[in-house]
């Protein structure tokens, strides 16, 4: 390959392995530096937590699928943003009103999930009442 | 009574356990274990006039996973003492227990021949670093009481200590 | 005032005695004692005129009967002195001496007693009810199923003096450790 690419590409995997490092890094301290037990005076340390008390039922418990949705919906513009990027570098090579027109026609179409979903009723959260085990 | 041989971490060496100290005792993260009067205090000791941001101790976290330091503000009533154990064996080392107010120190007001109700003092069922006395103590005695704490873990003051003439 | 409509409907019970003490020295306007089996009844009453309850507490009269027959005796024995002194003076042989006091009271056993406060929200009228029961066997109907607010106030005295409310949905101990078997606020209690 060419010199630049290499260069480019030697970059790409700089930021990689930092933002590895930056991730994983925290963790192996922890696991180095940390205490390995605590004092104890009724063994009760690996119980699930409930302020004190004997815990009733499981840690693991089923939640509304309402957070799904609405996660899935800030994916979904999370990736929308992923795309604007690249526009900001090639806005107003031509002239401003086409990309901006441009832009638009894709915004909106994207904007049409989020009236799909508005009109599904993904963003009314209904008082859930709660089983008790 | 928690008083057992712990195991060392992996690497520890004495520079290192120097800054360490030094991190953990300007952000002790204190459990909000208000059970009676003294919580009163604590927290006015939590609000601005008597500002325990200043030291690092603003933070006081409902989960014992996340805590240093549980200060035990109040009585502990028989009934709550198996609760105040658990929440004590769910905190991670290093933890540090302050006792703060007469109550947590020795049962306080609540003493008499034939009491029922109460366990005398939080020493009773697990090791006290630093005993606040006082019912309540003032804000400005539990800072002098974190003041303590932070002395007893990294060696040193770090502000003067209040001399009375 | 709810005094007089309380009182004609708290006589219609029956209550065994009612009292309207005065507010500034007893600290209620009414003040009804009720056999333990008309408990549920009187509350009833209450809560028909909109009345709230302030608290449930436990009396122990441990002692009392013992004082009571105590005073009677002495009572008597003064009285047959007076008389005897009276026939001596008037030149008469004395009465003979009296028969020994019969009993007071049916049973030896001292008395539980339970006071129940109540107020009204919107004019001030506190209401107390009380009513007895043997220390030996001591069990009050709930009113629970009338007042729901009743139901710790209940557990507490229960842990304290160790009345049973019969038909209590939870009577567990409340304050007290969860296996206290012992109730501290009996007179007779060493810990």
């Amino acid at each position: 390959m060419e010199q630049q690419a290499l260069l480019d590409l030697l970059y790409v995997a700089a930021f990689f392995l930092g933002g590895l490092g930056f991730a994983v890094g925290p963790f192996i301290i922890a696991l180095l530096l940390a205490p390995r037990s605590t004092r104890n005076t009724q063994q009760k340390t690996a119980q699930l937590i409930e302020c004190g008390m004997e815990p009733i039922g499981d840690a693991w418990i089923r939640f509304g699928v309402v957070y799904y949705l609405y996660a899935l919906m800030f994916l979904a513009f999370a990736v929308d943003i992923l795309y604007l990027f690249p526009v900001a570098l090639v806005y107003n090579r031509v002239f401003a009103l086409r990309d901006f027109v441009e832009i638009v026609i894709f915004v909106g179409i994207l904007s049409l999930a989020v009236v799909y979903a508005w009109n599904k009723g993904v963003f009314t959260w209904e008082r859930k009442s709660y089983s008790h085990r | 009574m928690g008083t057992q041989i712990l195991q060392p971490p992996v690497v520890q060496f004495a520079q290192l356990d120097k800054l360490l100290a030094l991190g953990r005792a300007n952000s002790l993260w204190p459990m909000t274990f208000g059970l009676a009067c003294c919580a009163i205090e604590m927290m006015a000791t939590g609000a601005s006039r008597f500002d325990l941001a200043r030291f690092g101790a603003e933070v006081f976290r409902p989960s014992p996973r996340q805590c240093d330091v549980m200060i035990v503000a109040g009585t502990i009533s028989k009934k709550m003492a198996p609760a105040v154990e658990t929440l004590y064996d769910q905190m991670p080392e290093p933890k540090w227990v302050i006792a703060m107010g007469n109550c947590a120190i020795s049962g306080g007001p609540f003493v008499f021949d034939g009491q029922y109700g109460i366990v005398e003092g939080a020493e009773k069922l697990f090791p006290v670093d630093v005993f606040i006395p006082g019912c309540p103590p003032r804000p400005e005695a539990l800072i002098e009481g974190i003041l303590e704490l932070e002395e007893k873990v990294t060696g040193s003051r770090r502000f003067p200590r209040v001399e009375v003439a | 005032m709810h005094t007089s409509e309380i009182k004609q409907a708290m006589a219609a019970l029956p209550a065994l005695a009612i009292a309207e003490p005065e507010y500034a020295k007893r600290g209620n306007h009414l003040d009804v004692t009720v056999a333990p089996d008309q408990v549920v009844a009187a509350v009833t009453v209450l809560d028909k005129h909109g009345f709230f309850i302030e608290a449930i507490t436990g009396v122990d009269w441990l002692g009392e009967k013992a004082a009571l027959r105590k005073e009677a005796a002495a009572k008597a024995a003064a009285a047959a002195k007076a008389a005897a002194e009276a026939a001596k003076a008037a030149g008469q042989e004395p009465p003979p001496a009296p028969a020994a006091p019969s009993e007071p009271d049916g049973s030896r056993v001292d008395d539980l007693e339970v006071v129940y406060d109540f107020n009204h929200y919107e004019t001030l009228c506190r209401v107390t009810v009380r009513t007895r029961v043997p220390r030996d066997n001591p069990e009050v109907p709930t009113i629970s199923e009338v007042y729901p607010g009743a139901n710790w106030h209940e557990r507490e005295t229960h842990d304290f003096f160790g009345i049973t409310f019969v038909g209590h949905p939870y009577l567990v101990p409340l304050l007290l450790p969860e296996d206290a078997d012992f109730h501290p606020l009996l007179k007779d209690y060493t810990p």
